[in-house]
């Protein structure tokens, strides 16, 4: 198994900056800003583009009026404003938070276990916190959480899951990468078992479809409501949080004992980590169900765009996921209009070339 | 939009009672034992005479089967059957009818093994499940026949025609075409009726959806749904009137684009409230005109869908609805 740091670029250009310190800096500095811009158009632009008609000028006119109040007469028709502001415009918003908390998971995951094939769908985060919000709809769990029982359910089912994986992947002692995927793929095929039971165990055949098409992974139940704001903010305090501690990652990535020769206490910072990951996957799963391949396939192109330091892949990795589940969503919503595709289809089309050209890179590198 | 009245089609046809071949052994003497052939879900189905035996996987065909005066012939059923479908007489006869199962998976199909069917020794069986389709069912020679609108035998536009063909389907098949010509015609009175109450300036629009509760993909009507001569006989225009199936799914985008005066919300079961808040809380809802006026009628969905006599009392309660609900979006 190829280890993470493979992939770390180290080469260092000879001149008045031996350690590329300065050039990393500024590649670094240009691609987050290109990543912010081609963000913010993507983000314009996703909103703009739908099944329905509407014009750029109105779309525009619309978003303005919404953001600034102006301009401040309506010269639009309001089934278009229902469209672009209540419809397009938190579905955009939502699904930039998703693909950006995903990659980030991703980023994180692969970061903790050293192993490039880790993240939430792979390592079942994702089918723990899809079994917590299953029980949610189907049965009322998490009902202590109120509103936000599901966002509750399903960060509990995602801690679960995670804390299971880890402690059945170290049950012998150490922590390897080949015993973690493994407790990881098993662990989640029998929570997705499990979601499945709950669903056909139920007697509420609505919830039960409404479970089937949340677990295929939409946007479309986006609203301005509370989970969205729980969704953004989550997001957001986990990309501080991570670029803060993105020197710690680094000295994660490289061992246990050179992170403890570095202050860095391996164990408390993972089991932190973990808390973090299955806030995020729980949060995002329960607003837009299991969606794979962006925490998989992002951190490495990523990690190509800009190296290995943590401080930068984790915004850098951010913003790649947001652009690509917003066009994601557009393709998932426009290609057969009316009727949507499940994004996670989409994810998959993009993810599955990028993985297997993966695959056969490392065919040539010996592990 | 014009909802044409469609040419009728081959597949739903009945083609013929025939009697076949004598029974000599079987000592028949009433005609009881006649074979019977009939065409269905394009197919042929062969009964050896009229069903003494049936096995019933779905509601559509029980109010037919009571005018016809053969649900006694019914000795099990599986399957949801809402109470606000029957009058009493017919909701009576059907509690005599023992209930295998009412279990039914995500997607609202009946879940049944096919050895608990098959120990009914059933000589008919009327509904096909996922798991019980004619072929599954033909292996064990016991024939099925199903709603055209189910099994996707029904071509072109829907209309009231399906509806009497099914109910004479089934008189050919209990061997009771009288019965089945008089209930036709008592049918054919009951619309003309109502149509003739429809005032002459109704000219609202309308959408027939079918919401998930919590959240899903929420399904549209088109012209190949009975739906649509049910809002034709309304005086409705279907804002998905330009879509030729039956049914198929919409986004919240395409809805408020077409901003339907009033919209029908169909349900399987549950509560009404339950469907109609689905389709209030749909993303951008708050600006469609039928939400705004109200203008939602909840309807169990067998009094739209597929073609039998209970769409009659859908058009029924329609009218009735379109009535008491002000003209407020009309003309917008």
């Amino acid at each position: 198994m190829t280890a993470l740091h493979a992939v770390v670029d180290t080469a260092a250009p000879a001149g008045p900056d031996p350690l590329g310190v300065a050039s990393q800096r500024r590649r670094a500095f240009v691609w987050t800003t290109g990543l912010a811009l081609v963000l913010l158009v993507t983000l314009v632009v996703g909103v703009g583009a739908g099944p329905v008609a509407v014009s750029p000028a109105d779309s525009a006119r619309i978003l303005l009026h919404h953001l600034t109040g102006l301009p401040a007469e309506v010269t639009w028709e309001r089934r278009h404003d229902a469209i672009i502001w209540e419809i397009r415009a938190p579905r955009v918003l939502l699904g930039a938070a998703v693909g950006a908390g995903l990659a980030m998971a991703g980023v994180v995951l692969q970061a903790m276990v050293r192993n490039i094939l880790a993240d939430p769908y792979v390592l079942g985060i994702n089918s723990g916190a899809s079994c917590g919000a299953a029980g949610a709809i189907l049965f009322g769990l998490g009902a202590g959480f109120g509103e936000y029982a599901l966002q509750g359910s399903a960060f509990v089912g995602a801690l679960l899951a995670s804390l299971l994986v880890f402690l059945v992947a170290r049950s012998s002692g150490r922590i390897t990468s080949v015993r973690l995927l493994m407790a990881g793929v098993a662990i989640g095929y029998a929570l997705s078992a499990a979601t499945s039971f709950l669903i056909f165990a139920s007697d509420s055949a609505e919830g039960s479809r409404s479970v089937m098409f949340w677990l295929l992974g939409s946007l479309g139940l986006a609203a301005w409501n509370g989970a969205l704001a729980v969704a953004v903010v989550v997001v957001a305090a986990a990309m501080a949080y991570l670029v803060l501690v993105g020197r710690r990652l680094d000295a994660l990535v490289v061992g246990d004992e050179t992170a403890l020769t570095l202050g860095v206490h391996p164990e408390r910072f993972r089991t932190t980590l973990l808390v973090l990951v299955s806030l995020v996957v729980g949060v995002l799963v329960a607003m837009a169900g299991s969606i794979g391949f962006v925490g998989l396939v992002i951190p490495h192109l990523a990690r190509r765009l800009v190296g290995g330091a943590h401080r930068v892949v984790v915004p850098v990795a951010a913003l790649l996921g947001a652009i690509l589940l917003v066009w994601a969503d557009v393709v998932a919503r426009t290609v057969l209009a009316p009727q949507e595709i499940p994004i996670g289809i989409i994810t998959a089309l993009v993810g599955a070339p990028f993985l297997l050209l993966l695959v056969r890179r490392f065919q040539a590198v010996p592990s | 939009m014009s909802l044409r009245r469609p040419a009728r089609r081959t597949a739903v046809a009945t083609t013929s009672v025939a009697l076949l071949l004598p029974l000599a052994a079987c000592g028949a003497a009433d005609g009881q034992d006649a074979a019977i052939s009939v065409e269905n879900c394009d197919g042929t189905v062969e009964l050896d005479g009229a069903p003494e035996r049936v096995v019933m996987l779905k509601s559509a065909a029980v109010p037919t089967l009571h005018e016809l005066g053969v649900l006694d012939r019914v000795v099990a059923r599986a399957g949801v059957y809402p109470s606000a479908y029957y009058d009493d007489e017919t909701l009576a006869a059907l509690e005599e009818i023992p209930l295998l199962t009412d279990r039914t998976d995500a997607s609202g199909h009946l879940q049944i093994s096919r050895e608990e069917v098959v120990a009914e020794t059933p000589d008919l069986v009327l509904g096909e499940t996922e798991n019980l389709s004619r072929e599954t069912l033909s292996s064990s020679d016991i024939p099925v026949i199903e709603e055209p609108a189910f099994c996707g035998s029904l071509e072109g536009d829907a209309s009231f025609e399906d509806l009497y063909d099914q109910v004479r389907l089934y008189g050919e098949v209990f061997d009771r075409t009288d019965e089945a010509d008089a209930y036709v015609a008592e049918l054919e009175e009951r619309v003309a009726a109502l149509e003739a109450t429809v005032p002459a300036d109704e000219a609202r629009t309308a959408a027939v959806l079918y919401p998930t509760i919590g959240g899903g993909v929420t399904y549209a009507y088109g012209r190949g749904s009975m739906s649509a001569p049910l809002l034709e006989a309304a005086g409705l225009e279907n804002v998905f009137g330009d879509v030729a199936d039956r049914v198929f799914e919409v986004n919240a985008e395409e809805i408020v684009e077409r901003d339907p005066d009033v919209i029908l919300v169909l349900h399987s079961d549950g509560e009404a409230a339950g469907v109609v808040d689905a389709v209030a809380e749909l993303p951008g809802a708050g600006a469609l005109r039928a939400v705004e006026s109200g203008a939602m009628l909840p309807l169990l969905l067998n009094f739209a869908e597929p073609p039998t006599p209970l769409a009659v009392d859908g058009l029924e309660q329609l009218i009735a609805f379109l009535a008491e609900t002000p003209v407020d979006g009309a003309g917008r």
